[in-house]
């Protein structure tokens, strides 16, 4: 059954559409919610009364902050590339590949690219530290090599960047959908196995689950990353498809560091509860039980929303 | 049973308003505005965005379409109805309130663009049309994309007043929670107006 799931996604893999350029407000889309809760100037706006945290606060700071690394990181790699379109060297190489890195690391701690799943599935499964890493970067591989090859069908085809071709999104938006509700379906399958799961096992742990983990890795790295898409788009369009290629690994290894490390947080969050209980046979039974079926919860929940989410 | 159950309703709250959660941001603007008045009140805001250049490189390659450096008025015009025209649901991701109310801009005039050194840049005028009397109103202007796919910031340093005359005023520049877009995890900055007609003594 495996195998049919992963050719089909690696159909969808091969048939993706684009990503890029779908939402850009300046060319397509309507906000799907008022911030301010009015969508007229007729209605009074609400005032928020949650939001006075520190850690609220401290976020929002983070993402402003990180947005602005972002920028500097894409003005200094268009300086770079300008540079060495003109002046080939081994430098001007590897500094192009640094910022790659630079900006794989801060374009995934930003919203996106995966991690919320990579926590969900952590909670559900027991993976040893190098697999979590493992996992992690397998999810940044896929992600960045479908921006990858987004990035290549629309520079062979269209021989135009795709940020300004609004009709590029409907491919991408049907290959988004079916990934996420891939994803809550995999969490369904997985929530039942833990429930049967609990009235067949009298192991102490739990049977292995690793049977999922492609299929898993391949639904959330199927929407292909627009990080990757425009630094690819941008050195092609410059005549440097090559360096545009061996960037992407780059972006790989930054952005796998990022996501790994939201893995490993999770796993020793797990062990440490887990480690509470580890005395009392019965309890952490239950409580790996409960957490097992949280993570699968959360799958489900994710995956639902995010696919009734790109319908908007 | 119970806990579970608990769990995930909480799943849920926490959840309602993170389901379009999306890798961003991809572009970047920074924002200049200019406050101007007449002689009812608030009367217009020039603003200029200044893209970041990989953005505008792909931006260039696409709109200057006889690839001669510049923009041509034909350029410009299809530039508008393509990459501008559809702001107006963004409200030109400038947000204004005032009297807890969120002013909605239904036309824009001047707009144009060009290139400087390796950005592009639009320029537009908006008209707020917010009246001004002689009792200290307070005004809250904001630039944001509430879809954070572009991250709109605030040059506070380039923010300028015109055709003050008549006018008493005051500002300041606060990073505000009350208007916190995607999913109310970012505060944009926000000038904080307070303005009022000044006496005739006063002028």
């Amino acid at each position: 059954m495996n195998i049919k799931i992963n050719i089909f996604i690696l159909f969808l893999l091969l048939t993706a559409g684009y990503s890029y350029g779908q939402e850009n407000p300046l060319f397509s889309g309507t906000p799907t919610t008022d911030t301010l809760r009015v969508n007229d100037s007729t209605k009074t706006v609400q005032k928020k009364i949650h939001l006075r945290t520190p850690q609220v606060a401290f976020m929002s700071k983070f993402i402003k902050k990180n947005a602005r690394l972002q920028k500097a990181i894409k003005e200094k790699f268009f300086s770079l590339s300008n540079k060495y379109k003109t002046k080939k060297s081994i430098k001007g190489i590897l500094l192009i590949f640094m910022f790659s890195f630079l900006y794989g690391i801060l374009h995934s701690l930003g919203p996106g690219h995966g991690k919320v799943f990579v926590f969900s599935y952590i909670l559900t499964a027991k993976p040893k530290v190098l697999k979590a890493i493992g996992i992690s970067y397998l999810i940044a591989t896929v992600h960045a090599l479908s921006g990858l090859l987004v990035a290549l069908i629309v520079f062979f085809t269209l021989k135009t960047y795709s940020a300004s071709n609004a009709s590029i999104s409907d491919a991408s938006n049907l290959i988004v959908r079916l990934g996420f509700a891939f994803l809550a379906l995999l969490g369904i399958f997985m929530f039942i196995k833990n429930s049967i799961g609990k009235k067949h096992s009298h192991n102490h742990m739990p049977e292995k689950r690793q049977k999922h983990l492609l299929p898993f890795i391949l639904s959330i790295g199927l929407v292909p990353c627009p990080g990757a898409i425009i630094i690819v788009t941008f050195l092609a369009s410059m005549g440097l498809l090559h360096i545009a290629i061996a960037s992407v690994f780059f972006i790989i290894t930054g952005m796998g560091i990022t996501i790994s490390a939201i893995g490993l947080i999770s796993l020793f969050s797990k062990r440490l509860i887990l480690q509470l209980f580890s005395k009392d046979s019965k309890a952490y039974k239950k409580i790996y039980h409960y957490i097992s079926l949280a993570g699968a919860f959360l799958l489900i929940l994710f995956g639902t929303w995010f696919f009734i989410g790109s319908f908007y | 049973m119970k806990r579970l159950f608990i769990f995930l309703i909480l799943s849920v709250l926490i959840l309602s308003q993170s389901w379009q959660i999306k890798a961003h941001p991809h572009v970047f603007i920074d924002t200049d505005l200019t406050i101007g008045f007449d002689s009812t009140g608030l009367g217009y805001l020039k603003v200029t965005f200044v893209f970041d250049e990989m953005f505008s490189s792909d931006f260039i390659a696409n709109f200057d379409t006889d690839k001669n450096g510049f923009f041509s008025k034909e350029e410009i015009k299809i530039i508008q109805k393509k990459a501008f025209s559809n702001l107006i649901n963004y409200n030109y991701f400038i947000h204004i309130i005032t009297h807890k109310k969120k002013i909605k801009f239904r036309n824009v005039s001047d707009f144009n663009v060009y290139k400087k050194e390796d950005a592009i840049v639009y320029t537009f005028t908006l008209k707020p049309d917010i009246a001004i009397n002689s009792n200290n109103e307070t005004i809250k202007i904001a630039p944001y994309d509430q879809s954070y796919y572009i991250d709109v910031a605030l040059k506070k340093r380039s923010l300028k007043f015109e055709n003050t005359e008549g006018y008493s005023y005051s500002y300041r520049i606060i990073v505000d929670e009350q208007m916190a877009y995607y999913f109310d995890q970012i505060f944009p900055d926000c000038i904080v107006l307070t303005v009022k007609k000044a006496h005739a003594d006063h002028l």
